[in-house]
């Protein structure tokens, strides 16, 4: 995939103001009797065609951007009724609104083999305020059957030229036709990012328009682009794969400089070191806006006498203990030290810049590294796109070492960043001398999800039931959902996930560790069930827990990138305590296996003795994202991996 | 396939749950999901303190005993001019930081039922005030739903402190010109312990009131006041969290405590009601909808068209219902009266969709024209709204359906949101429930019918093959119910891939696949179908030493769960449950039997389990019964309960050997 990049620039001379058409074909009455989806024949719904058009206007005394949009869509079945319904978000804040200037929605429907349309206009549009800045613009299609085709005309203006829409010709709906023309704006630079797939595109055209754009008596020439792409196949959403925006087909726009109409220009899109400046005063303002707080709060949590890495783990926990996280993201600050120490509620920039507020003051040195979530999305590391980043966590510089560190999560343990961080890479906000280059730190976990579980079985034969023994230690992301669950007293599902064979009854159940995050958390149990037997045989599941009951890699086919966002290394001691009398019939054979450049291993050894069975499952997982074209690899490891973890021992008395 | 679902297992042990697997979207009576019932009604101020019952019903599962609500106040006064005021204050202590949840309260509130004044502090462990909550920080929201449109919305206010434990103070007004009853009293939400609650209601003189409390007795003084007025106030306290993630406990519907208090007479919409006999109620009902049946001309002559040759009323009432179906959809509107009174048949007749109470009123309409008599029925329908008390006239309702009077001997139900179920099929959701019959002065409440087929038992007959370490099974089995009502929509609307990630959703069952399903419908019993599979278990079968171990897969108990140690709750069954279960192995060439259970028979007080084989030649075959019987039993029988399903599991999880001799 390649994504080309392509400035914008125009030039001013006389022209005609630009011209908004998206007309279609006339629908027809094989369009309305059409059954199947000639790209698709299992959808309950199709796009069959969506145009826009895409175009700057004067208005108020400024430059707005319009969009005029014309979906088709086909219904083909009951199912897809759910598509004959239209949903728009319009976008505002204290000064300026989005305004959809422009609507009709009209219902084909064939009764008596004739079509019967029915339009609605902008009067039948529900309009809810979800909440500040967004505003939902609703309406039900009338009118709708089985085969029926339903089409959306519409007009939005938008002042906010920053992020003009994307415009997307993948939907989770196959879509037969998409086509967008830009026509840019001779004030306005913007760069363009296209995600077109393995399609290519039937038109990919621009020209100039020498009458393009007209602002007040003048008009400027601007140069039109034409994307066209052709039987785009519905978005599935796969398991292990980061936001679906990253994978779509679609157009998005970026600002890179706009021009006054005295001529000055200004640059949006600059160098990464641009962007740095221009963060720094607003967070060293927010760091500096409460030194006094700051020092009494150092006085308070004490900190004197202790190594670097001790004070910033006492510092973290006050932070991270005593601050709720309101689950904004976003780099920017709301509010100062001051509202935040009174609230105590802050947004995650708010949050960790205090943190690094806190650290600075006590010596150690902190800055703010800037990402992109995993539901936000990739960073392209050739745009300087501030809006491409959504997080702002911590990055320490120690003598021992750089770490991260954040504090909006108190499950976390120190030095490991929430899991929707693990995503590429993050941009250290500092200060960068003339010919130094910008830095950018990987994303990584920095421990794996260690799970190490002993497990020591044994049977009493007095009432025909294995007891067993459990010892688990938890790390990493794992660790954490279940210090989440066991603060809600949820031990139940935990015990549920974990163990799913046999009937059960829990005679112990002890957690250790579990509100210190740094520790391994350890659940121990005991736990007693009846005997499996057949005949004169008994077989036991080496594994009381085991997390392989199935494969998880269930797509035949995958056409995404695994991306799995922990790593994982499980250890499984077991130990089987042979009654007397009774002797070995089966055990797995020992094994050890490797895939995907041995980023995947699987190693199981088993030792018998006349008194024990003795079994070390080891499976890791050392890489966090595999490409498509690996897929098959990973999921024949894993079934491999299930049908070893699914076999049972087998003991039967002499004879 | 195996009687008892994960699913329904989990539904027996939460017994309140609303099937989930169906998809939110995906079951036939829409007005299932609980928003919608919320929103179906919620132009009803005590519907909006049911939201609160009702969220809070959903989230006890994760119940608490630390934090608590230390007193909560609701004072309602009722003016001379008949508009309620209501003034609640609460006092919450936040225990520790894992409480923190606790210090974001919601309050809702919509068109009907602004917010006039909203305060909130936070105390610290000695009581006194910290900081005041400022307005800005105090967040509203509309509550976004999967309805077209919506106007309930809520205000969301964070009150965190670092110093644990404290106290979070809330006080908030809220003005009703109409209502239709006092808000609910539910003095323990979000299950949380309640240490102190009082209700007081001043109302003027000669206005009279009902009300009833349910799993709890508060105590009550009335006091008559200078200006005539009159004062009730009641009071509790010392409430405690309940349990109700044991399996097989009551609902809690019918534990956690709660209060209902109506006014006898009302004005909404302009119209004045009673809350004297359900007569009352259902001409108010008769009266709010009454006029808006009528259709445009051109549609009548087309009903009549439709009907005019087929002689049978019923036949008559078949084909409109078949009209309804193809013709319309359910789309949820909820605005000002739109929560109480349906939007007209006209409405329906242009835009082809509506809400329950429209689709219902429109389907009415339809009859009407064909000179048909119905009648527009509102009903508590679902399991998860507090169930109806027959005894108290009050708007317990949650749902609309049509009631249909083709001849004098006949009756028909027709549930109008949904365009797959079969003609006259009430489902789940509404079978057996209480609908009130709208007919002005002989309106009257009564249950609707069970399903025809209730009382078939499920049976499920399997052939299975081996082959190398995976069995293969033929299956065919009888469906109903909520299983029918899932899968019978996705055939419906022929969506086969959702069709088969339905049939995979449930199965409790892991590493298998299916090569093939097919479904038919069996007259005899409407409601139901037959469902005819091929399924491929992976892995399955362990060989050693000549021998197959073949351990059981279809099982009527599939999920294993801990025994609980200290019973809080009764034991409560709350259907009978039958289901038999066959399955014939054909035992490959020179294999033979090695082992295979004993022949077992269980009985106890609760149940009953059987399970036997047969072998022969070339196959063996095993049958296994089991059956529940709807009732409950004091917390002291639940180890026998306990005991005899286990012991089922058991018998149950026998493997079988086949061996080379």
């Amino acid at each position: 995939m390649r994504y080309p990049i392509l400035a914008l620039f125009c030039l001013i001379t006389i022209g005609v103001f630009a011209q908004s058409n998206n007309a279609l074909p006339e629908v027809t009455v094989s369009d309305l009797k059409a059954t199947k989806c000639s790209l698709d024949s299992s959808a309950n719904a199709a796009i069959l065609y969506n145009a826009g058009n895409l175009y700057f206007w004067e208005h108020n005394d400024r430059f707005e951007y319009v969009l005029a949009k014309t979906t088709r869509i086909k219904v083909y079945n009951k199912e897809g009724y759910q598509y004959a319904k239209f949903n728009l978000l319009l976008s505002y804040n204290g000064l300026d609104s989005e305004k959809l200037i422009e609507f009709k929605a009209t219902s084909y429907t064939l009764e008596n083999g004739k079509i019967v349309k029915k339009s609605v206009g902008k009067k039948s549009l529900l309009v809810e305020d979800v909440n500040k800045g967004l505003t939902n613009v609703k309406l039900a299609f009338p009118n709708i059957q089985e085969g029926s085709i339903v089409e959306y005309t519409y007009k939005v203006t938008s002042p906010f030229v920053m992020h003009l829409t994307s415009w997307y010709f993948q939907y989770d709906i196959p879509v037969l036709k998409s086509r967008l023309k830009f026509t840019s704006c001779p004030f306005y630079n913007y760069v363009y990012l296209v995600n077109r797939g393995n399609l290519n595109f039937s038109t990919d055209t621009s020209y100039s328009l020498s009458h393009g754009f007209k602002a007040g008596e003048q008009t400027f020439k601007t140069t039109v682009y034409e994307w066209e792409l052709d039987s785009i196949p519905a978005f599935v959403a796969e398991p292990y794969m980061t936001t679906p925006d990253d994978y779509l087909l679609k157009v998005d726009f970026q600002l890179q400089s706009y021009y006054y109409i005295s001529g000055e220009k200004f640059e949006v899109l600059t160098t990464w070191k641009q962007m740095i400046d221009e963060l720094l005063p607003s967070y060293n303002a927010f760091i500096k806006s409460d030194k006094k707080e700051i020092k009494s709060i150092l006085k308070n949590i004490n900190i004197e006498d202790t190594s670097t890495i001790e004070k910033a783990k006492t510092i973290w926990r006050y932070v991270n203990s005593n601050f709720y996280y309101n689950h904004f993201n976003g780099g920017q600050v709301n509010q100062q030290i001051k509202g935040l120490v009174k609230s105590k509620t802050g947004n995650a920039a708010e949050i960790n810049l205090f943190l690094i507020s806190l650290l600075r003051e006590a010596g150690i040195k902190a800055n703010p590294l800037l990402l992109s979530t995993r539901s936000h999305g990739k960073l392209y590391y050739q745009y300087p796109l501030l809006s491409r980043f959504n997080y702002l966590t911590v990055l320490v510089h120690d003598s021992i070492g750089d770490y991260y560190l954040d504090a909006t999560n108190p499950f976390l343990p120190f030095g490991l960043l929430p899991q929707k961080c693990i995503n590429g890479y993050g941009l250290e906000i500092k200060w960068v001398k003339k010919n130094d280059d910008v830095k950018f730190y990987p994303l990584t976990p920095t421990i794996s999800d260690r799970t190490k579980i002993q497990t020591f079985i044994r049977l009493d034969k007095q009432s025909d039931s294995l007891t067993t023994k459990l010892l688990c230690k938890y790390s990493g992301y794992e660790a954490l959902n279940y210090r989440k669950m066991f603060v809600q007293n949820k031990q139940e599902p935990f015990f549920n996930e974990v163990i799913q064979n046999g009937m059960m009854s829990l005679k112990e159940m002890k957690i250790e560790n579990l509100n210190k995050p740094e520790k391994d958390l350890t659940v121990k149990m005991n736990i007693s069930q009846p005997a499996e037997r057949a005949g004169n045989k008994i077989l036991v599941s080496p594994l009381l827990y085991n997390p392989y009951t199935e494969n998880v890699l269930k797509l035949k086919n995958r056409n995404y990138p695994i991306d799995f966002g922990f790593l994982s290394d499980e250890h499984f001691n077991v130990n089987i305590a042979l009654p007397q009398g009774y002797q070995v019939d089966y055990t797995p054979p020992d094994t050890s296996f490797f895939a995907c450049d041995s980023t995947l291993s699987f190693k199981l050894i088993t030792q018998t003795s006349k008194a024990y069975i003795q079994m070390l499952f080891v499976i890791k997982r050392s890489k966090l994202k595999y490409e498509p074209i690996s897929y098959q690899a990973l999921k024949q490891f894993y079934e491999e991996v299930v049908a070893l973890c699914n076999k049972k021992i087998i003991i039967s008395a002499h004879l | 396939m195996f009687k008892l679902t994960d699913k329904e297992w989990k539904d027996l042990k939460s017994q309140n749950a609303v099937s989930s697997w169906g998809g939110r979207k995906k079951i036939p009576n829409v007005c299932i999901k609980l928003p919608d019932y919320l929103k179906a009604n919620k132009s009803i101020p005590v519907l909006l303190t049911l939201f609160f019952l009702l969220t809070s019903f959903s989230a006890f599962s994760q119940y608490q005993k630390e934090s608590q609500i230390v007193n909560y106040e609701i004072n309602c006064v009722v003016n001379s001019n008949k508009t309620l005021l209501v003034n609640i204050t609460k006092l919450l202590k936040i225990e520790s930081s894992k409480d923190r949840s606790y210090a974001i309260q919601r309050i809702y509130y919509n068109e009907m039922s602004p917010i006039t004044y909203i305060s909130a502090s936070v105390l610290d462990k000695n009581k006194k005030r910290v900081r005041k909550i400022k307005k800005k920080e105090i967040t509203d929201y509309s509550t976004i739903t999967e309805y077209l449109y919506s106007d309930s919305r809520y205000k969301e206010i964070r009150a965190f402190s670092e110093n644990y434990p404290y106290y979070i103070e809330l006080k908030y007004r809220k003005e009703f010109q109409e209502f239709l009853s006092f808000p609910t009293w539910l003095p323990q939400e979000r299950n949380i312990s309640c240490i102190y609650s009082t209700y007081s209601l001043t109302i003027p003189e000669g206005y009279k009131i009902h009300y009833r409390f349910y799993n709890f007795k508060p105590s009550e003084t009335v006091t008559t006041n200078k200006d005539g007025t009159t004062t009730y106030v009641w009071n509790t306290g010392n409430l405690f969290p309940v349990n109700t993630a044991e399996l097989f406990s009551p609902p809690l519907r019918k534990v956690v405590p709660y209060g209902r208090i109506i006014p006898d007479s009302f004005v909404f919409d302009d119209k004045r009601g009673y809350m004297n006999r359900w007569s009352d109620l259902g001409n108010w009902i008769s009266e709010l909808i009454e006029g808006l049946d009528k259709l445009p001309e051109e549609e009548i002559n087309k009903i009549k068209k439709l009907t005019d040759s087929s002689h049978s009323e019923k036949e008559k009432v078949k084909i409109l219902y078949k009209y309804l179906q193809n013709n319309t959809r359910y789309i949820g509107i909820f605005e000002g009266t739109g929560g109480l009174k349906p939007y007209d048949a006209n409405y329906v007749c242009n835009s082809k969709y509506g809400d329950c109470k429209a689709l219902t009123n429109y389907m009415k309409a339809l009859l009407k024209a064909a000179d048909i008599k119905s009648f527009y029925c509102v009903i508590n329908a679902g399991d998860k709204n507090p169930p109806i008390d027959t005894g108290f006239v009050a708007n317990q309702f949650n749902h609309a359906v049509l009631m249909v009077l083709p001849s004098l001997t006949d009756t028909i139900w027709l549930e109008c949101t949904s365009q797959e179920i079969p003609f006259a099929y009430l489902g789940t959701f509404t079978r057996g429930k209480y609908a009130l019959v709208c007919n002005y002065k002989n309106s009257f409440l009564t249950k609707t019918p069970e399903g025809q087929c209730n009382n078939t038992p499920l049976t499920l007959t399997a052939f299975a093959t081996i082959n190398n370490d995976s069995l293969l099974f033929n299956t065919t089995r009888l469906i109903k119910g909520k299983e029918f009502e899932y899968i019978n929509h996705f055939i419906k609307t022929k969506d086969s891939s959702k069709l088969i990630k339905a049939f995979y959703n449930m199965l409790p069952y892991a590493n298998f696949t299916v090569t093939e399903v097919a479904y038919q419908t069996k007259p005899d019993c409407t409601g139901s179908l037959i469902e005819q599979s091929a399924i491929a278990v992976k892995n399955h079968l362990q060989h050693f030493n000549n021998t197959i171990i073949i351990k059981p897969f279809f099982k009527l108990l599939p999920l294993n769960h801990t025994l609980e140690a200290n019973r809080e709750n009764p034991v409560f069954i709350s259907k009978n449950i039958s289901n038999t279960d066959s399955i014939t192995y054909l035992i490959p060439g020179n294999y033979q039997v090695d082992f295979v259970p004993k022949d077992t028979l269980l009985t106890s007080p609760f149940g009953r389990y059987k399970q036997s084989y047969i072998v022969s030649d070339s196959t063996l075959v095993e049958i296994k019964k089991f059956s529940l019987y709807k009732n409950s039993y004091p917390k002291d029988n639940y180890p026998d309960f306990r005991k005899f399903l286990n012991e089922i599991y058991k018998l149950e999880s026998q493997n079988i050997l086949f061996k080379k001799p």
